[in-house]
């Protein structure tokens, strides 16, 4: 399967030293690679021409494309195309029609809720592009020997213990 | 006229200045405005505390110092979170749970916690905003009363030109504002805040002085009890003071913009660091000056203006001007965003929601600020009408809080019969009795009233209603730890912003062939 992915991230053995730091006792028994699928929607957020053109930009949403939740994308990313096992993304469940919708929604929202002026926006889609981040599924073991799993970011490193 | 008045006109012509020069330079407004951009860490976590940084701090917590003592720490402990107190009883397994529903806000928590019910989020939104209603009143007599003494004007024109300004600014300061506007403000309020806790420590001669002095006037000002004994054996109040804070600040609806990097990897969150750094050092520091205000201002008529007081005491009065200018900027700035919250929730969770789903951007946007403009007049009435010390008020805002929400959080996790009829009705009682009691003149016991009722109706009311679903007594068991013991360091380093994805990737890897095909060897 190919898929889009974010160019620049953290390796395996930068995960792994991360998260020795948090935890120096941690019992690592496998690290592997889960791409989950995103879209990233450019919106062009207009006010009016002349000297409030200064307000114009685009924002960038980026919408999980399992749970809908949208999220404010923070820089500039680059993608590369790589080939993977299918069973390594986890499928999207998001209807694309409704995209638009939830970015747009979540766009002014923000706006009204950070924006100190009087003015409404235009909001546009200018782009929609889809891609998949790189999490690291994290196999750990107790005291007990009993299974526990936690999911990394590549981008950033946080992490959130998976419930199985 | 005034130098006060002319520091005042001239800080914020500076400020539109710099704002308008940078502006025309820019081209394109900054991100920071929709809370995008970084400017590094040292100066975005200075940023977020001057944010943080209120009237109730600069006004409120001062006073209370002032009138009781060394008690009044304790609301300063609470007020650090859970840095300094650990909530051994609720932290770790209500993150945790909070994670296993893919909550990202405390409002969600409790609604999928307590079966989804609509009532419970209907009931759980009226409290939040009535404590929001209650933080913003007292931000807006914070900024009357440094309008007042700034310009020696009479409480009431000062509450309005002060409220005005407010209103201008959350309305219109978007054009001027550029990242520089709030790194001077950031340092010259910090600056302020040490500036006149140094020099007013020193001139009472070191904290040991200060302890001896305090003795020397009443020695029950050192007391952890209080002024005069008041909370003698009153463990209860003691721990309403520390978990007023702690826990209601979770009522607080919060809007959480969730922000995905995209660049570049980053390390660990320096900025975070920084911030709690700023916020340990400054959470203390007005109680200090209230303490200082015994000693320095014995015979001031409102200790409300302590700080304002000393910092004409200590500087020039040029300096002084600008010190309280930066604080009322500091508290422009924090109710405009309180502003812009209530009008989110009222606009798009409220009249977009329920009452016009097929509302525009632009009615939206309207509505938004029809509604601002609402609490800022409905405010000053009630604030020219009766107004509260601003402790007491925030006090009561949070303690409604506090009373409603903690049965429902305890239990969340503690007690899995709890369920949403007695979630709702720990909510009414628990804040009901608070408020109740606090409007009665019992204020100092309306804290333990209040989560007494909240806690005995939460139990009455479990025994009605739908009973707690087998699979979130599943989830619960998860959370308090009975499947794999899991290390606190990491714990802690769980994810809010991850919850979503970390739900879906272990239904995910749980539901298909993944860990088969990848080669994971499970021990059960």
């Amino acid at each position: 399967m190919l898929i889009k992915t974010i160019s620049r991230t953290f390796s395996e053995e930068q995960i792994v030293g991360m998260l020795n730091t948090r935890d120096e006792n941690i019992r690592i028994e496998k690290v592997d690679k889960l791409y989950y699928p995103y879209a990233m929607m450019i919106y062009s957020v207009k006010l009016k021409k002349g000297m409030m053109s200064k307000f114009n930009r685009q924002m960038m949403c980026n919408i999980d494309l399992v749970c809908a939740r949208p999220a404010i994308g923070k820089g500039k990313p680059t993608f590369k195309e790589i080939e993977i096992d299918e069973v390594m993304a986890v499928p999207p469940q998001v209807d694309k029609d409704d995209l638009d919708g939830i970015g747009h929604d979540y766009v002014v929202r923000i706006f009204i809720g950070k924006m100190k002026i009087l003015q409404t926006p235009i909001v546009s889609v200018d782009s929609i592009d889809y891609f998949h981040k790189l999490f690291y599924i994290v196999h750990c073991k107790d005291d007990e020997d009993k299974d526990y799993f936690i999911m990394a970011d590549s981008m950033d490193g946080n992490i959130s213990i998976l419930e199985c | 006229m005034r130098i006060e008045i002319i520091v005042l006109i001239c800080y914020f012509i500076g400020m539109i200045g710099i704002g308008l020069y940078w502006q025309r330079r820019a081209k394109k407004s900054e991100d920071f405005l929709l809370g995008g951009r970084s400017m590094g860490p040292f100066i975005t976590a200075l940023t977020l505390q001057t944010t943080a940084m209120s009237g109730y701090m600069f006004m409120g917590g001062p006073s209370l110092a002032y009138a009781i003592g060394w008690f009044a720490l304790f609301y300063a402990v609470g007020d650090a979170g859970g840095g300094i107190v650990n909530i051994a009883v609720m932290g770790r397994r209500m993150r945790r749970l909070s994670q296993l529903l893919d909550c990202i806000s405390p409002i969600e928590y409790l609604e999928k916690r307590y079966n989804n019910a609509k009532p419970v989020k209907v009931i759980a939104s009226v409290i939040c905003i009535f404590g929001l209603s209650g933080y913003i009143l007292a931000q807006f007599l914070a900024a009357g009363k440094t309008i007042s003494i700034l310009f020696n004007f009479p409480i009431a024109p000062s509450l309005i030109v002060g409220v005005g300004v407010i209103l201008f600014y959350t309305f219109v300061g978007g054009y001027f504002a550029v990242a520089w506007t709030d790194v001077i403000q950031g340092i010259i309020m910090v600056s302020a805040v040490i500036g006149v806790l140094v020099l007013s420590i020193s001139k009472i001669g070191g904290l040991t002085a200060l302890n001896l002095k305090l003795a020397a006037i009443d020695p029950t000002y050192l007391s952890v009890w209080g002024k005069d004994l008041q909370y003698q054996g009153a463990w209860s109040v003691i721990a309403g003071a520390v978990l007023i804070y702690l826990i209601g600040y979770v009522g607080l609806p919060h809007v959480v913009i969730k922000h995905m990097a995209m660049e570049s990897p980053s390390a660990a969150k320096t900025t975070l660091i920084y911030a709690t750094v700023w916020n340990q050092l400054f959470i203390f520091s007005p109680y200090l000056l209230g303490l200082c205000g015994i000693i320095l201002l014995p015979n001031i008529k409102d200790p409300e203006l302590v700080i304002p007081e000393l910092a004409f005491m200590m500087f020039p009065g040029v300096i002084a001007a600008v010190v309280l200018t930066a604080i009322m900027s500091a508290i422009m700035s924090t109710v405009a965003a309180l502003l812009l919250l209530t009008g989110t929730v009222l606009s798009i969770d409220l009249y977009k929601r329920w009452l016009k789903p097929d509302a525009t951007d632009k009615q939206i946007v309207v509505m938004s600020r029809i509604m601002i403009f609402a609490v800022g007049v409905v405010g000053i009435i009630i604030a020219i009408a009766n107004p509260p010390g601003i402790f007491k008020l925030v006090i009561f805002a949070f303690g409604v809080m506090a009373c409603s929400f903690m049965p429902c959080y305890f239990c969340a996790i503690w007690w899995k019969k709890a369920n949403a009829t007695g979630a709702c009705a720990a909510m009414i009682f628990g804040g009901g009795t608070n408020f109740v009691m606090t409007a009665m003149g019992y204020g100092d016991s309306a804290f333990f009233s209040g989560a007494v009722a909240g806690i005995v109706a939460m139990y009455i009311g479990s025994q009605f209603g739908q009973k707690t679903t087998t699979e979130m007594i599943a989830l619960i068991d998860k959370a308090s730890g009975k499947y794999a013991k899991i290390s606190p360091k990491i714990e802690k380093a769980n994810c809010k912003t991850l919850v979503s994805e970390g739900r879906a990737v272990s239904n995910y890897i749980l539901s298909t062939e993944y860990m088969k095909e990848r080669g994971f060897s499970l021990s059960c």
